[in-house]
């Protein structure tokens, strides 16, 4: 069994299935957010949910998928790990750095959106 | 050996390409459908004929694109195969998904313009009996 098409197994569904529940979950929980945006238009909010989702997954899931090319020939089951561990943890730390980014732009977005109604 | 496998991962990238363009551009182009009807007014026909002409603007340039990068040199053995792929799709996705960003703000825009028409044309309506 070559160790870089096991590492390649592991790493793909190890993320993907990251990158997947966490992309659910802020679908799910970012629909309140955008409701409360664009308070009479339902439908605008589902659909900017919507466009948001597809757009995550395309550039995570085609990052992860990409980094895959450049990974050194793997020798031992040691390296394996430590390799896989190191590029996991890249992805949660770059997903969660997003993420907070993400929160502050939905506030930031609110704020103007109330000052332009009240205007 | 080489060509076989070579043949093998243009098989498998070129569905994995289309079924993508065209998951992306069906879910895409039904969302902006709402965009469309709010910065042509809810003047229906002229909406979803725009939607149409930008998805099959869409479908040419990213099918396009899809194609074009197609080309992989030098695949000896399964390994390089697995990473040649991960590299064309990975990229095809990551370029796909700015395409849908860049989509995404041009629906913005759109609507932004929309609105100040709008609001100009009812501050017109609304100075034109004063003066009188």
């Amino acid at each position: 069994m070559n160790l870089n098409i096991l590492a390649y197994g592991l790493y793909f569904g190890i993320t993907a299935f990251i990158i997947l529940r966490i992309g659910w979950l802020f679908y799910h929980f970012g629909a309140v957010y955008l409701h409360d945006l664009y308070p009479n238009r339902p439908d605008l909010a589902n659909s900017l949910n919507s466009i948001l989702l597809i757009g995550y997954y395309l550039l995570n899931l085609g990052y992860v998928a990409l980094n895959l090319s450049s990974w050194p020939q793997l020798q031992s089951y040691a390296h394996l790990l430590a390799l896989l561990t190191s590029k996991i943890g890249f992805i949660c730390l770059a997903l969660g750095a997003i993420h907070f980014a993400n929160m502050l732009w939905v506030r930031l977005l609110k704020k103007e959106n109330t000052i332009n109604t009240n205007l | 050996m080489t060509t076989d496998l070579t043949v093998t991962a243009y098989f498998i990238y070129i569905p994995i390409a289309l079924v993508l363009t065209w998951f992306v551009a069906r879910n895409l182009f039904k969302n902006g459908l709402v965009y469309m009807r709010d910065i042509f007014n809810g003047r229906e026909e002229i909406a979803v004929s725009t939607n149409q002409l930008f998805k099959t603007g869409f479908y040419l340039l990213n099918v396009g694109f899809a194609l074009w990068i197609l080309k992989m040199y030098q695949l000896e053995n399964t390994q390089e195969m697995i990473e040649a792929l991960s590299q064309k799709i990975g990229g095809f996705s990551v370029y796909l998904g700015i395409v849908l960003f860049l989509n995404l703000f041009m629906f913005f825009r759109g609507k932004k313009a929309a609105r100040q028409n709008r609001e100009a044309a009812e501050r017109r309506a609304r100075m034109t009996p004063s003066a009188e």
